[in-house]
């Protein structure tokens, strides 16, 4: 089923709020840059004050999702240059549901969040497997994935959760 | 001597007690290891979601047959043994990236205990979830 999409004048007014959310994000994570720079001259900040700082943060973005929360995705485009591969690895990865896409979307779009979970993978390994040898732990990773997954790993990890087994 | 427990999550426990053959051979060859050597003898360490380490390890048993496991102080949890049919997962890594063909199988293994020892994600089922990875083990 195809999604329901906001008007163009919805849109734009959409677009003005995640500006303007985007705007005041940025003049926090600034001020707390600022407050960072002069901090060897300035007592150090309680736990409880670091947290609340973070919670502030935190309910800005949550705003700014809230706002964003239109179902349009990451065109194939886009997603190959953020992960820096090819657009036919990027199908190919949507194929294999290493990437999630939109539903409802065409031509096909790639939902943000499976975008950023997969960047941060791909950082890692490739960081630690330069060239192609980087393939190779997205291989375990893909591998290990795939077995957590399986209804007899969630079946087994569920129980162990609630405490339940058999002594031998 | 056996110096850890072994408990059996109820479908681990079904699932062992229905192995037959080499499978079960192994596993009676698997059971009394766990329980002298704890996570030394439970295969490799399984990645998480995010890329840092699992909880679980994976010990391969004849064909395709796994023993996934976790720990606690003095405990081995097998938490599911069960046959995992990655063949078709490899088949399409094979084609579409060039890696892993078919048969080949996982080909880093690091091992379950970790260089620290065991265990880098928390001592209980409750540190695990508080407890955050100090390091990728992908980084090495």
């Amino acid at each position: 089923m195809a999604a329901t999409l906001p008007k163009p004048r919805q849109l734009q007014r959409i677009a003005a709020l995640a500006h303007l959310d985007a705007e005041e994000l940025r003049i926090e994570i600034e001020n707390e840059q600022a407050t960072i720079n002069v901090a060897s001259d300035l007592p150090a900040l309680t736990l409880a004050e670091f947290s609340a700082r973070l919670d502030s943060l935190a309910r800005l973005t949550d705003r700014l999702l809230q706002t964003l929360d239109v179902p349009i995705g990451i065109t194939v485009e886009q997603a190959a240059e953020r992960l820096d591969v090819t657009t036919p690895t990027v199908r190919k990865w949507l194929k294999e549901g290493l990437l999630r896409r939109v539903e409802g979307r065409k031509p096909i779009e790639v939902d943000p969040r499976s975008l950023i979970e997969l960047q941060r993978v791909l950082a890692t390994v490739r960081v630690s497997f330069p060239a192609r040898q980087w393939s190779k732990a997205l291989s375990a990773y893909l591998h290990d994935r795939d077995l957590q997954g399986q209804a007899w790993f969630v079946k087994g990890r569920d129980e162990f959760e609630r405490g339940e087994f058999v002594e031998r | 001597m056996a110096s850890h427990r072994l408990r059996l999550t109820p479908s681990a426990d079904t699932a062992v007690s229905d192995l037959r053959g080499r499978p079960a051979a192994d596993w009676s060859r698997l059971e009394p290891e766990l329980k002298a050597q704890g996570c030394r003898a439970a295969g490799y360490r399984l990645l998480a979601a995010d890329g840092s380490w699992s909880a679980y390890c994976c010990k391969h048993l004849y064909g395709k047959w796994r023993v996934i496991s976790t720990f606690e102080p003095g405990i081995v949890w097998v938490i599911a043994v069960a046959e995992h049919d990655c063949a078709e997962l490899y088949k399409r890594l094979s084609h579409e990236l060039g890696i892993a063909g078919v048969g080949r199988g996982r080909e880093q293994k690091p091992a379950c205990c970790g260089e620290a020892g065991w265990p880098t994600t928390g001592t209980t089922r409750a540190g695990r979830a508080i407890t955050s990875v100090p390091h990728s083990p992908l980084r090495r």
